[in-house]
């Protein structure tokens, strides 16, 4: 008897296992996403480490652009940056396009380490710590985590423009804390480029050579890591601004180009809020 | 500097071996320690760009586990460092931490544990919890496992926890059921005429939330398995079938089709002669605890490989892998041992081992793109009966071992080998290369290989290693010479060379010289080494990892108390 109660303990414990499977008979979703919102809301930033040797990096640029046209160009800003390895990154003579940076490497190795598989991101640069690899994260899990974010509390709103002006990129910045903000924050500004046709290895190892490049980091305008941008406390009812300007590489197509704007917590990196404006 | 160097190191060999099993507070604390590292060098040769070079130029990491038996009482912990994580283990390992603590009891036919453990269920189609520190796999369960042998014969065990994901945890729950029956226990006369006889049965469901804008997930994925196993005599036989309902993941490219696989061995071993036999058809089987995971990360399940594991340097540059989304193969081998006295046998016998193993892909027939819903939901279809068209990879392999005298033995080996690189060092999925057949890089070669172990005087032995690997593709072919001389039981010198004569590329054609001293101490043990390492993939049970080349000085100490 007292064996009989020790084998019903013991299935009894786990056997809410036996219930627990799901059967899915239609997949899509099928929910209506607004975005037609004026009232600014948390956006999100997809640093996607990439590279034009990298045969699966496509498919990385495929879920942004497919959150893109999902969510609103407002909401979701990819950012490809091409650092390391250069197996992935290097040029050759059928990969003659140097897509990397300085900053994005050491962005790359700040965040990863010495040899990052590809592709990989970061969204917002949320559950980073020294010790684990919460940040990093899969194409896969883009779209949930983008729409977690986004449902999350904007505690900063931003507001920018840049234009072009004898050959000098001007760019002004003005953020409203929503809430009080306890703890300093930095302000980064970079430039990206999209629209640029160079060859891109393929998923099917065939070379793309009209392959169609987004999201190009071009150049920081401020540290990468940041510039101070407010000081603790902060409440609701301040105005922050910062400005900030650099030559303008002429060989950048102003066109396709944009600024990116973002604040970030300086301990922890987090990005509490980022958004994309053109250059006029 | 370098005599207080040693000397440091020798107090610490020599104080462990003293040290082995520590009572304490009535119970017994034993436990190990080990301790990588490695001094980066650049080199242009194996590295042109410097893509592998660490900006740390020394890595290191290790680990210690310590545990404390009391009576029906355990407990213990693992500690772990990178600082940084070496070259060629998952990045993901950043830091140090205690990653490992449990408390267990057993009492009355339970068996409790709480906190991390490693479990399996049957070969671990449905459920392997394991950990292989060579490759940087650990999928340790956090959670609570209880293990009951109710009545004579019956064994079962439940489990539920999370799984371990670097310093943190899997997003998934994991939580399941497995029994297994004696049969012989049960009816004598099946024990009379001989037979033991094992059934048993699985059944595990993850969960994991979700909240994709897009597709409707499955929160929650269920598996079963039904196994048995059979001995008579000198044959035995265990097969195993497992079911997984629709699990959308990164593996599988989300689509929502059910998975299954089977796995039979047969075997017969009698006067010398062994024969075993195995077949395995897996299709859609990746199950992982996140459903976004890659790699080898948070694998809920193992897939055990069909085909032979090599230890040699050259046949181990190109390992199968067992491709989880679906393959099916096979395995075949034969070993006989001659007699001694006999004409082939010898003084002291000889031993012929044949072995042969393909695996290819399954059957697959997809659905046509431009039905979205059956696209997602099915994927493609898949006829057990018919083939696969893809071939992945072939190895048949012979060996005869024999020893000549008391002082000298030999291996000698040849392999020919098939490997599908684009399947398994680039990972194309199927339906790209059905899609265009023609761009797949494919690699044959043979291997010849000849071992032997001299024993020069007492306590002394001179092992050398004589390999060649020809093939036109790939890298091309190589050479390789091996030589350790060993002094029972402290000294072991080991100098070897690859050269890879064939490169096609003729800057390539370099060689890989390494040189090791390992100097034992009771149960300690360290290792120093010098020399090139050339990139590779390194597998265990048919888990893989690529490893990158490396140049520099490398060190190893190992010890247990």
């Amino acid at each position: 008897m007292k064996r009989f109660i020790l084998v019903c303990l013991s299935i009894g414990f786990i056997s809410g296992a036996f219930t627990q499977c799901d059967v899915i008979d239609q997949p899509f979703n099928g929910n209506t996403i607004d975005t037609t919102s004026t009232t600014q809301q948390r956006n999100v930033l997809i640093e996607d480490w990439t590279g034009h040797r990298c045969k699966n990096c496509p498919k990385a640029s495929k879920v942004i652009s497919g959150l893109v046209d999902a969510f609103g160009e407002d909401r979701i800003i990819g950012l490809a940056i091409h650092g390391r390895p250069s197996s992935f990154t290097g040029v050759t003579s059928e990969y003659p396009t140097d897509f990397t940076t300085p900053e994005g490497k050491t962005i790359q190795n700040f965040f990863y380490g010495n040899s990052p598989p590809l592709p990989i991101g970061m969204l917002n640069r949320e559950n980073w710590s020294a010790t684990g690899s919460g940040h990093l994260t899969g194409r896969d899990n883009w779209p949930t985590l983008s729409s977690e974010a986004m449902d999350s509390t904007l505690r900063i709103a931003l507001t920018a423009s840049a234009s072009v002006s004898a050959g000098t990129l001007n760019i002004t910045v003005e953020g409203y804390p929503q809430l009080s903000i306890l703890h300093d924050l930095n302000i980064v500004a970079l430039i990206k480029e999209s629209d640029i046709v160079s060859p891109q290895l393929m998923s099917d190892d065939t070379r793309d050579a009209d392959y169609i490049h987004n999201n190009v980091l071009r150049d920081f305008i401020t540290d990468p890591w940041g510039e101070g941008f407010g000081t603790s406390p902060m409440v609701s009812s301040d105005t922050l601004t910062s400005s900030f300007n650099m030559a303008w590489n002429n060989t950048w197509i102003k066109e396709n180009s944009a600024v990116v704007v973002y604040v970030c917590h300086p301990d922890n990196y987090r990005i509490l809020q980022v958004i994309e404006v053109p250059v006029n | 500097m370098k005599r207080i160097l040693l000397t440091s190191l020798f107090i610490f060999l020599g104080t462990s071996v003293y040290a082995q099993g520590q009572q304490s507070f009535g119970g017994q604390l034993h436990g190990n320690f080990q301790l990588d590292g490695q001094w980066y060098l650049r080199d242009e040769g194996i590295d042109p760009s410097g893509e592998f070079y660490p900006d740390e130029r020394f890595l290191g990491q290790g680990y210690a586990n310590f545990i404390y038996n009391q009576g029906d009482f355990s407990g213990g912990l693992r500690y772990e460092n990178y600082q940084n994580v070496m070259l060629g283990f998952p990045e993901g390992y950043r830091g140090e931490g205690i990653t490992y603590r449990y408390l267990q009891f057993k009492q009355d036919n339970l068996d409790i544990t709480v906190g991390n453990f490693y479990e399996q269920f049957g070969s671990g189609m449905i459920f392997r919890s394991y950990e292989e520190r060579g490759l940087g796999y650990d999928n340790a369960m956090d959670g609570v496992r209880i293990k009951a042998n109710p009545v004579k014969g019956l064994y079962v065990k439940g489990i539920l926890g999370r799984q371990r994901f670097y310093f943190e945890k899997s997003p998934g729950l994991v939580r399941g059921i497995d029994a297994e029956y004696n049969l012989t226990e049960f009816l004598p006369r099946l024990d009379s005429a001989g037979y033991r006889w094992n059934i048993g049965g699985s059944y595990l469901s993850k969960y994991q939330r979700s909240n994709d804008p897009f597709l409707i997930l499955p929160e929650n994925v269920a598996a079963a398995g039904v196994r048995t196993q059979i001995t008579k005599g000198a044959w035995a036989f265990q097969a195993e079938y497992a079911f997984k309902a629709n699990d959308p993941s990164a593996d599988n490219g989300y689509i929502y089709k059910d998975g299954n696989g089977i796995i039979a061995n047969l075997s017969y071993s009698k006067n010398g002669l062994g024969i075993i036999a195995g077949f395995k058809r897996i299709d859609n089987m990746s199950f992982r605890s996140d459903r976004n995971g890659s790699t080898i990360d948070m694998l809920v399940n193992y897939l055990s490989p069909t085909t032979q594991v090599h230890t040699y340097a050259l046949p181990a540059l190109y390992q199968y892998a067992t491709q989880i989304n679906g393959e099916e193969g096979g395995q075949v081998e034969a070993n006989y041992k001659f007699k001694r006295k006999t004409k082939i046998g010898g003084k002291y016998g000889t031993l012929l081992t044949a072995n042969y193993s393909v695996a290819q892909s399954i059957d697959k027939d997809f659905v046509d793109d431009s039905n979205d819903t059956l696209k997602v939901l099915q994927g493609y279809y898949s006829d057990p009966m018919r083939r696969g068209q893809i071939p992945y990879f072939h190895d048949f392999n012979v060996k005869i071992t024999k020893k000549l005298n008391k002082n000298f033995k030999f291996n000698l080996s040849y392999l020919n080998l098939f490997y599908n690189r684009s399947v398994l060092e680039d990972g194309l999925g199927d339906e790209a290369i059905l899609n265009n057949p023609d761009n797949q890089k494919l690699l044959g070669a043979d291997i010849f290989i000849f071992e032997s172990l001299i024993k020069l005087k007492s306590k002394h032995y001179l092992r050398t290693e004589t390999q060649l690997l020809t093939t036109k593709d790939d890298r091309g072919s190589m050479a390789m010479m091996l030589a350790e001389y060993s002094i029972a039981p402290h000294w072991f010198f080991s100098i070897q060379d690859i050269y890879n004569y064939g490169n096609p590329i003729v800057d390539q054609r370099l060689h890989y010289p390494l040189a090791s001293v390992i100097y034992t101490e009771g149960t300690s043990r360290f290792q120093i080494s010098y020399g090139r390492q050339q990139r590779g993939i390194f597998c265990v049970g048919g888990v893989c990892r690529v490893v990158p080349p490396s140049n520099g000085v490398s060190f190893s100490l190992t010890s247990s108390f």
